[in-house]
C-alpha cells in the first residue's frame, strides 16, 4: 500500500503535464504506445507502427504480430530508428523549458484574465515587466503563436490533430517492400532461421539449426574465430574463464540469437548464463527465464544508437530489478492483513493437516518429517499469478 | 524501481483524471494499482436503459502485455446485465480481454468496447451455457478460455 501512495505522489511525466492540448498531443506523439514512455530505443515494423524495443520484444513472445495494426511481424522486420530516437532526446530536454513556459503562459493568462475584472492594479510591476519580456521573446523566437486569452484551448482543439497526418505517411511507407526480402547472396535466398531469427542462407539452415543456431554461415569466419576462442577457454577452464569471456561480451555488437531451451541440457543452458557472467542460481526454469529476459534487455540495448546505450553493468543491474520485482509480487506487504483476509482458508487447512496426521499416527510407517515444507509452498504459489482476491 | 505496469497504469489514471472518462463511464475507485472499479451505462436507445453496471479491472504486473482481468460486479447492489456474451456470474466472453488484446489498448478502450457491445444487444438473454459455466467458473476470468464465435453481437 505505501508503494502505491508513493507512485500516487511522485510526479511521473506524461502528457497530462502539459496544460495545451496540442502540446499534450506533441508529447503523446513521441511516446510508445504500449508502456507510455518516451521512445526507448524506437523500433519501426513492417507496417510502420513504432515502439520501444523492450516493449515489443516483450510482446512479440506472446503474439507476432503489430499491436497497433495486428499485421504480422517478427523480430526480423524490426528497424531501428535512430532519427525518432534523436527526435525524443531533444524533445526530452526541450521538454522541461516548454513545461515551465507553458505553465507561466497559463498563469500569465488567468492572470491577466483577473486583472480585467474589477479588481487591478494589485500586481507589483516587476512582475509586470518580466511578463512583457517574456512575450516578446515567445512570439519571436518561433512561429508558433500561443495566442493569449480564453479562446486559446478550444482553438487549439479545433486545430489539424498530429495523428492524422501521421497516418498518411505511414500509408506513404506502406509499398516499399521489406529489404530483408529481396536480399539475395549467391548460395540462395536469405531467410529467417524460425528460432533465433537471423537471417541464413537457405542452404545452410539445416546446419544451422543442427547447431543450436550458434553457427550462422553468413559470417563463418567471425563464428570460427569465437568457435577457436571457446576452445581456448576450454584448455584454460581453470585460468578464470570468466573474465576472459566478460570482456567479450562487454564489446558486444552482435545481438544475442534466440536459444530453444527445450533441446539443451541443464549443463548447456549453465554455460548460455556464464557466456555472459549471469549468476546461475536457483532451478532450471529460472536459468531460462533469466536467460530470456537478458537477451532481451541485451538485444534491445543494441537497437539505441552507440552513445545511449547502457554498458554490461547497468544492464546486470536492470536483470537484477526485474528479477527482485517478479519475486516480490509473490510476497505479502502486510502479515496481519493477509493473515485475516485468509483466515478461513488457514483454518481449513490445519483441520486437514490434523486429519490427516491423526490418520498418519494410526498407521505409524508413513510418518515423516518434512522440515524444508516451507520453502516447497513458495515455489508452488509462483505458478499462480492470481492470489485470492 | 517502480514496474512498468503501475508506471502504465498512473499515466492512465492521470489521463481520466485530466481528461475524463468517456461518456456513460464513471471512475469508482482506484485506490491502488491491482484492482479498479468503474461504473457503466449505456446511453441512448438501448435495451439497458436506465440500468448501472459496475465493472472490476484487475491488474497484474505484466500489464499492459497481458490483458487486465475484467467483469461485471455481482453482489448485492449490483448485477450482470442480461446479455448473451455476459454470464450472470459477471464473466464477459469478449475477444478483446482474451485473444484479441493488445497492449496498445486501455482501460477506457475497453469500457468502450464493452459498452457498444450492449449498446448492439437485440435481445436480453444469457448465454446457452450459462448455468454450467458459471458453477465451475474460476473466481477470474481470465482462466476461462473462452471459444468466440460470434462477431455480430
Amino acid at each position: 500500500m505505501n508503494n502505491v501512495q508513493a507512485l500516487l505522489s511522485t510526479n511521473i511525466p506524461d502528457p497530462s503535464d502539459f496544460p495545451m492540448p496540442d502540446l499534450r498531443q506533441l508529447d503523446a506523439s513521441l511516446r510508445c504506445t504500449i508502456c507510455g514512455e518516451l521512445y526507448d530505443a524506437p523500433i519501426t515494423l513492417a507496417c510502420g507502427h513504432c515502439f520501444c524495443s523492450l516493449c515489443i520484444r516483450e510482446h512479440i513472445v506472446k503474439e507476432s504480430e503489430c499491436p497497433s495494426c495486428r499485421k504480422s511481424t517478427s523480430e526480423g522486420q524490426f528497424r531501428t530508428n535512430p532519427v525518432l530516437e534523436e527526435a525524443v532526446s531533444a524533445w526530452k530536454t526541450a521538454r522541461l523549458t516548454i513545461l515551465r513556459l507553458s505553465r507561466e503562459e497559463q498563469d500569465r493568462t488567468r492572470r491577466s484574465q483577473e486583472e480585467q475584472t474589477p479588481r487591478r492594479s494589485k500586481t507589483p510591476l516587476i512582475n509586470g515587466r518580466k511578463r512583457k519580456r517574456r512575450i516578446s521573446s515567445l512570439s519571436s523566437d518561433s512561429d508558433v503563436v500561443i495566442v493569449p486569452g480564453p479562446s486559446n484551448s478550444s482553438q487549439s482543439v479545433s486545430s489539424p490533430v498530429p495523428s492524422k497526418s501521421r497516418r498518411l505517411r505511414r500509408q506513404d511507407m506502406e509499398p516499399s517492400s521489406d529489404p530483408q526480402e529481396e536480399e539475395m547472396v549467391q548460395g540462395g535466398q536469405m531467410i529467417n532461421c524460425p528460432i533465433c531469427n537471423v537471417s541464413i542462407v537457405m542452404g545452410d539452415i539445416n546446419t544451422h539449426l543442427d547447431s543450436g543456431c550458434q553457427k550462422n554461415s553468413s559470417n563463418t569466419s567471425g563464428a570460427a574465430t569465437s568457435d577457436a576462442k571457446k576452445q581456448w577457454s576450454k584448455l584454460f577452464l581453470k585460468m578464470g574463464k570468466s573474465r576472459d569471456n566478460g570482456i567479450d561480451v562487454d564489446n558486444a555488437t552482435e545481438r544475442i540469437p534466440k536459444a530453444s531451451y527445450d533441446v539443451l541440457k541443464d549443463k548447456q543452458v549453465k554455460d548460455l548464463l556464464n557466456a555472459h557472467n549471469l549468476p546461475i542460481l536457483g532451478d532450471r526454469k529460472t536459468w531460462i527465464a533469466r536467460h530470456q529476459r537478458w537477451v532481451m534487455i541485451f538485444n534491445a540495448n543494441l537497437d539505441k544508437s552507440g552513445s545511449n546505450r547502457k554498458n554490461m553493468k547497468e544492464l546486470r543491474n536492470e536483470l537484477k530489478n526485474w528479477e527482485d520485482n517478479r519475486k516480490r509480487r509473490h510476497l505479502v506487504d502486510d502479515t496481519a492483513i493477509h493473515i485475516l483476509n485468509n483466515q478461513g482458508e488457514f483454518a481449513r487447512l490445519i483441520a486437514e493437516a490434523r486429519n490427516s496426521k491423526a490418520r498418519k499416527d494410526s498407521s505409524p510407517t508413513i510418518v515423516r518429517e518434512h522440515p524444508q515444507d516451507d520453502d516447497a509452498v513458495v515455489a508452488d504459489s509462483e505458478e499462480d499469478d492470481y492470489p485470492l482476491l | 524501481m517502480t514496474s512498468i505496469s503501475s508506471r502504465r497504469l498512473r499515466k492512465e489514471l492521470s489521463e481520466i483524471q485530466t481528461e475524463g472518462c468517456p461518456t456513460g463511464i464513471t471512475l469508482l475507485n482506484a485506490d491502488n494499482f491491482e484492482t479498479w472499479y468503474f461504473s457503466i451505462e449505456i446511453l441512448g436507445e438501448s435495451l439497458y436503459q436506465g440500468e448501472v453496471f459496475k465493472l472490476m479491472f484487475r491488474f497484474d504486473s505484466s500489464y499492459p502485455i497481458s490483458a487486465p482481468a475484467v467483469q461485471f460486479v455481482v453482489n448485492q447492489e449490483s448485477t450482470a446485465p442480461v446479455h448473451p456474451h455476459v454470464y450472470s456470474n459477471g464473466h464477459i466472453c469478449a475477444s478483446i480481454l482474451g485473444t484479441e488484446w493488445s497492449p496498445v489498448l486501455s482501460v477506457s478502450a475497453v469500457c468502450v468496447t464493452l459498452q457498444s457491445m450492449l449498446a448492439s444487444c437485440k435481445s436480453k438473454e444469457r448465454p446457452v451455457d450459462n448455468d454450467r459455466y458459471v458453477r465451475y467458473a474460476p473466481d477470474n476470468p481470465k482462466k476461462t478460455r473462452f471459444h468466440y464465435d460470434d462477431d455480430t453481437v
